[in-house]
C-alpha cells in the first residue's frame, strides 16, 4: 500500500473537482497534514484566521464559548468535510472557536498562501470563492432549517 | 284500439340502484377495539411508548400492521387520533409512541397501566418493504419520525443479509429528546460482515454532556453514493425536513420514485371516507402516509395543498 | 289486464289526480314518502303524507346569491326546480350514532349503534339529483372497495355491516318544466334527461284545462305499484312531447361547465391568481358544502355523558371550508380561503376524476344560488381559464 500524498488527497476530494492540475499542485504546496489530540483547539475565535482545515478522520466542531453554560457545540464535522472560511473575507479573524471532538487528522491549508494566489490569478480566485460560496450555502441553509425548530413541540404557536 | 307507446331503447326493466342508504351499516367501521396498557415507558419529557394488549381474546384483536402502517387510538370520552406503530410484540400486542401535543395525545400519555384504550386499524400504506431486498437502504429520521421507522429498521436488522449497505441516519432536537435511545446504540454496537451498517445520530442543539455530532439530520446523508440506481431511501420526520432530505438524496442521485416518505394529515376515519386527511388527488390515510416522492414530489411544493 | 312486469317500459297518461293514488298506493305498501314541502320561504324534502303537501302553485327564481319562491300561473305540483335540500338528507343523514360504550371502573366496551332505516320512497326526483345519488353511490363503492384489513380480514366483533340492509328507496323521478337560471346539468351531461335508475319518471302536462301526468315505468317494483293505478294508455306524441320539453329545458341553460381535462387542467392552475380574487369574496362559510349533493366530508363528535360514564361516537357533516377540517398539531394545513375554496373547487371538479372517475359536480347549480355572495363556480373555471395575472 502507497501513502497517500497531500496532492493526491486534494485531488481527489470532490471539493476541488474540475480545478487545474497545477493549481491542485499548487494548494498541495500549501497545504500540510496534521494529527491532534480530542480537545485540541485547532483555531480560537478571534485570532487571525490565515487557514482552513480538510478533515481525513476524526471529528472537529465548531464551538462558542457561552457565559453561564460553557462552550457550546455549534456544529460538527468529520471526515471529508472542509471547515473554515474566515480566511477568504477581511478582517480575517475566526468567528468560532475550531476544536477536535475527537483525535483527528486533517490536511490544514495556509489561506495566506492561497489567497495571495487567487489574489493574483481572479479566474482562479473565482473558482475557488465559488466552491466555497457553494459551501456556505449549503451551510447556511442546514443553519436556517435549524433555525425552525422543527422538531419542537408546536402547541405554543397555535 | 289505442296501443301502448312503448319507449325507443328501453325494453328491459331497469334495477334499483344499490348501496344508496348509508343511514344505516357504518357504525362498525368506526368501532374500536378494546386494548390494555401492558406497560407505559417514557422516552423523552413529552413522550411515552405504550404497549397495548387485546383485552379478550387475540380473536378480538386488530391485523397484525406493516411497517409503516398506523392504527386509530382511543381514549374513552376524550376522542381518538391516528398513531404510527412502532412495533409488533410477539404475543400480538402494539407499540405506539405517542408524543404530548393535544388533548388525546396527553390523555393517551398519561394512561395508567391497566386502563383500556380503543385501537382500530391498520390502515395505510406502509413502506415499500416488498421493493428493499437486495438494496442499499439509506433510512432518515426526524424526530418521532423514527417511531413509524422502527419497525422497519427492526425488520431490517433481523434480516441483514437480505440487503446491501445500510445507512440509518436520525436527527433529534436535543440529546434528551432522542427517542429510543438505548435501541439505537445496541443498532449502533451491531457487528456486521456484510456491507455497511452504518447508524449515525445528530442533535439540532447539543447540551454539555453530548459528545455526538451536532447539525441538521440531512448533513448526515452520504456526501455521494457509488450505486445510486440501487439504493432506496425511506425518510419520516417534519415536512419541511424531508423536502430537503429527498431533494439532497436526488442530487445523490437516487430516482424519485426510490424516495419514500410519511405524509402527516388531519384524519378521522382512517378509510378514505371522512375526506379530512386529503391533499389533492391522495387520501393520506389510505393512499399513504407512505408515498413515493415522483408521487408528491410536485405537490409538496404548493403552499397549504 | 297485463301482469304488472308487462308495464315496464311503458309509458301511460294520468290525470294529476292520480299523483295521490300513487303517494296513497306507496304510504299501503310501507314505505315513508319523501317529497318536496313549502317550508318557510323555500322548497325542502320533507316527509309528505298526501298530495296536498305538495307546493302546488309555487316557483322558484334563482340566480347567484339569490333564491325567491314564487306563485305561478298555474297549478304546477312540481313548477319549482330544486331547493337548497338535496336526498343526501336522507340517504346520509346529517347526524348519526356510530356507538356507545359504557365504563366499568378502568374498563369499558364499546357497542354498535343499530340504526332502523325506514323503507323510503322519494317523490319528485330531478335529473341531476338522480345523478347525484350516483355519484355518492361510487364514492361509497371506491371508499370500501379499498377499507382495508380491519373489515376484510376479520370476521368477528361486528365486523360485517349489521343485518337488514336497508331496501333502496323508491325513485319517483319529475321531468323538469324548465331550467333555474343557475342550472347547467346539460353541459355536465347529467340531465334533463334521466339516465338509469328511477323506478317511475313522471312528467307534468298542463294543458289549458287538462292537468295530467306522463308516467313512465321503469321498473319491476315501479310496474307494481303503477299497476294499482288508474293508468290510461299513452299516445305517439306523449313521448314526442317528453322529448321535446327536454330539449327545450336544456337549451334554455345559459351557465355552462366545460372543461376537457378536467384533472391536469386544475392540477396546473394551483397557483392561479384567480384564486386571491375568489378569496376576496368567499367568506368560508361552508353553505356550497352543505347544499351540494355530493359533497361528502365527514367528521366525528366524541362525546360523554355528565358522569363520564357513557361515551359516544357521532357521525356529522363537516366541510373543507372549516379551519379546522385540515388541523394537524400546531395548526391547520389550509389556514387560508384562497387554500380551501381551492380545495373544494379542484376536488369537486378535477381531482374527483381521479380519485372516482368523474366529476363530483353534476350542474344542479345550487351552490350558486345558495352562496350569500354569489359566487359562481362556471363564471370562476372562466376566469381560471385566463392566464394567470
Amino acid at each position: 500500500m502507497t501513502l497517500r500524498t497531500i496532492d493526491d488527497q486534494i485531488a481527489d476530494h470532490p471539493f476541488f473537482a474540475g480545478l487545474g492540475s497545477d493549481f491542485l499542485h499548487f494548494i498541495a504546496g500549501c497545504g500540510r497534514n496534521r494529527y491532534v489530540e480530542g480537545g485540541e483547539y485547532l483555531a480560537h475565535e478571534g485570532d487571525d484566521a490565515n487557514a482552513f482545515f480538510l478533515i481525513r478522520i476524526g471529528k472537529i466542531s465548531i464551538e462558542t464559548n457561552v457565559p453561564g453554560r460553557g462552550p457550546v457545540v455549534l456544529e460538527t464535522f468529520g471526515a471529508g468535510d472542509i471547515a473554515g472560511w474566515s480566511w477568504i473575507c477581511p478582517p480575517y479573524k475566526w468567528a468560532f472557536d475550531v476544536v477536535a471532538r475527537e483525535a483527528a487528522s486533517f490536511i490544514e491549508i495556509n489561506g495566506l498562501c492561497l489567497r495571495g494566489k487567487c489574489e493574483a490569478d481572479p479566474v482562479l480566485g473565482y473558482a475557488v470563492l465559488k466552491r466555497f460560496a457553494g459551501m456556505m450555502s449549503e451551510r447556511l441553509r442546514d443553519t436556517r432549517l435549524r433555525l425552525l425548530d422543527l422538531y419542537g413541540n408546536d402547541r405554543k404557536r397555535s | 284500439m289505442v296501443t301502448i307507446a312503448k319507449e325507443v331503447n328501453f325494453s328491459q326493466a331497469e334495477v334499483p340502484l344499490k348501496g344508496t342508504v348509508v343511514g344505516a351499516g357504518d357504525g362498525h367501521r368506526y368501532l374500536p377495539r378494546a386494548y390494555i396498557v401492558s406497560a407505559r415507558k417514557r422516552e423523552a419529557a413529552d413522550t411515552v411508548t405504550l404497549t397495548l394488549k387485546p383485552k379478550d381474546s387475540i380473536t378480538d384483536a386488530c391485523p397484525l400492521p406493516e411497517p409503516g402502517q398506523f392504527n386509530m387510538l382511543y381514549v374513552f370520552a376524550v376522542g381518538e387520533i391516528p398513531v404510527s406503530v412502532c412495533g409488533v410484540e410477539s404475543d400480538g400486542a402494539f407499540r405506539h409512541t405517542i408524543r404530548r401535543v393535544g388533548a388525546v395525545s396527553a390523555a393517551l400519555c398519561d394512561s395508567k397501566v391497566g386502563s383500556t384504550v380503543g385501537v382500530r386499524g391498520a390502515y395505510g400504506v406502509g413502506w415499500p418493504v416488498a421493493r428493499m431486498k437486495q438494496r442499499s437502504l439509506i433510512i432518515l429520521a426526524g424526530g418521532l419520525g423514527l417511531a413509524p421507522l422502527r419497525m422497519l429498521i427492526l425488520q431490517v436488522v433481523r434480516s441483514r443479509v437480505d440487503f446491501a449497505d445500510i445507512t440509518i441516519c436520525i436527527g433529534a432536537r436535543t440529546p434528551s429528546d432522542v427517542p429510543f435511545l438505548r435501541e439505537i446504540r445496541s443498532w449502533q454496537r451491531l457487528k456486521c460482515d456484510a456491507g455497511l451498517f452504518d447508524v449515525r445520530l445528530i442533535v439540532d442543539r447539543a447540551d454539555r454532556d453530548w459528545r455526538g455530532e451536532v447539525g441538521v439530520v440531512t448533513a448526515l446523508l452520504p456526501r455521494s453514493l457509488t450505486a445510486p440506481e440501487l439504493s432506496l431511501a425511506m425518510i419520516c420526520g417534519p415536512e419541511v425536513m424531508m423536502r430537503h432530505a429527498a431533494s439532497g438524496l436526488v442530487r445523490l442521485g437516487l430516482s424519485r420514485s426510490d424516495i419514500y416518505l410519511s405524509l402527516e394529515r388531519n384524519m378521522k376515519c382512517a378509510f378514505g371516507q371522512c375526506g379530512h386527511c386529503q391533499f389533492n388527488r391522495y387520501f393520506v390515510c389510505r393512499d399513504g402516509p407512505i408515498f413515493s416522492f415522483e408521487k408528491v414530489a410536485s405537490l409538496l411544493n404548493v403552499k397549504d395543498l | 289486464m297485463s301482469s304488472a312486469s308487462d308495464l315496464v317500459g311503458s309509458c301511460f297518461r294520468v290525470s294529476s289526480d292520480v299523483l295521490g293514488l300513487l303517494i296513497r298506493a306507496l304510504k299501503d305498501d310501507g314505505y315513508m314518502t319523501i317529497g318536496p314541502r313549502k317550508v318557510a320561504e323555500s322548497i325542502q324534502l320533507e316527509v309528505i303524507d298526501s298530495v296536498d303537501d305538495l307546493p302546488r302553485g309555487w316557483g322558484d327564481q334563482q340566480d347567484a346569491g339569490s333564491y325567491r319562491l314564487v306563485r305561478r300561473s298555474d297549478s304546477a305540483y312540481f313548477g319549482y326546480n330544486l331547493g337548497a335540500d338535496s336526498w343526501k338528507k336522507w340517504l346520509d343523514p346529517r347526524r348519526k350514532l356510530l356507538w356507545r360504550a359504557k365504563r366499568d371502573g378502568e374498563s369499558w366496551e364499546a357497542e354498535q349503534s343499530q340504526m332502523q332505516v325506514p323503507r323510503m320512497a322519494f317523490i319528485g326526483v330531478r335529473a341531476c339529483e338522480l345523478a347525484a345519488i350516483k355519484v355518492q353511490l361510487r364514492v361509497r363503492e371506491v371508499t370500501q372497495a379499498h377499507s382495508s384489513s380491519p373489515d376484510a380480514q376479520s370476521s368477528t366483533l361486528s365486523a360485517e355491516a349489521p343485518a337488514g340492509v336497508p331496501e333502496e328507496p323508491f325513485l319517483v323521478g319529475i321531468n323538469c318544466s324548465q331550467a333555474a337560471a343557475t342550472c347547467f346539468c346539460s353541459s355536465m351531461h347529467t340531465g334533463p334527461a334521466f339516465g338509469s335508475g328511477c323506478d317511475l319518471v313522471l312528467t307534468e302536462v298542463i294543458n289549458d284545462d287538462n292537468h295530467n301526468f306522463l308516467i313512465q315505468i321503469r321498473t319491476k317494483r315501479g310496474a307494481i305499484i303503477s299497476s294499482k293505478l288508474p293508468l290510461l294508455p299513452s299516445i305517439e306524441d306523449d313521448l314526442a312531447h317528453i322529448d321535446r320539453q327536454i330539449a327545450r329545458v336544456s337549451d334554455s341553460q345559459s351557465r355552462q361547465l366545460n372543461i376537457s381535462n378536467p384533472a391536469e387542467f386544475f392540477s396546473r392552475r394551483l397557483e392561479h391568481s384567480h384564486w386571491d380574487d375568489v378569496a376576496t369574496r368567499c367568506l368560508s362559510c361552508a353553505n356550497c358544502t352543505l347544499v351540494c349533493p355530493t359533497c361528502f366530508c365527514s367528521t366525528v363528535e366524541d362525546t360523554t355523558d355528565v358522569k363520564n360514564a357513557v361515551a359516544e361516537r357521532w357521525l356529522r357533516w363537516d366541510s373543507c371550508f372549516h379551519l379546522d377540517f385540515s388541523f394537524i398539531h400546531g395548526g391547520s394545513v389550509r389556514s387560508s380561503t384562497r387554500s380551501r375554496y381551492r380545495q373544494w373547487l379542484t376536488h369537486k371538479l378535477g381531482t374527483w376524476h381521479e380519485q372516482f372517475g368523474s366529476s363530483g359536480c353534476v350542474g344542479c347549480g345550487r351552490c350558486i344560488a345558495w352562496c350569500p355572495v354569489g359566487i359562481d363556480l362556471t363564471a370562476e373555471v372562466k376566469s381560471l381559464s385566463q392566464p394567470t395575472q
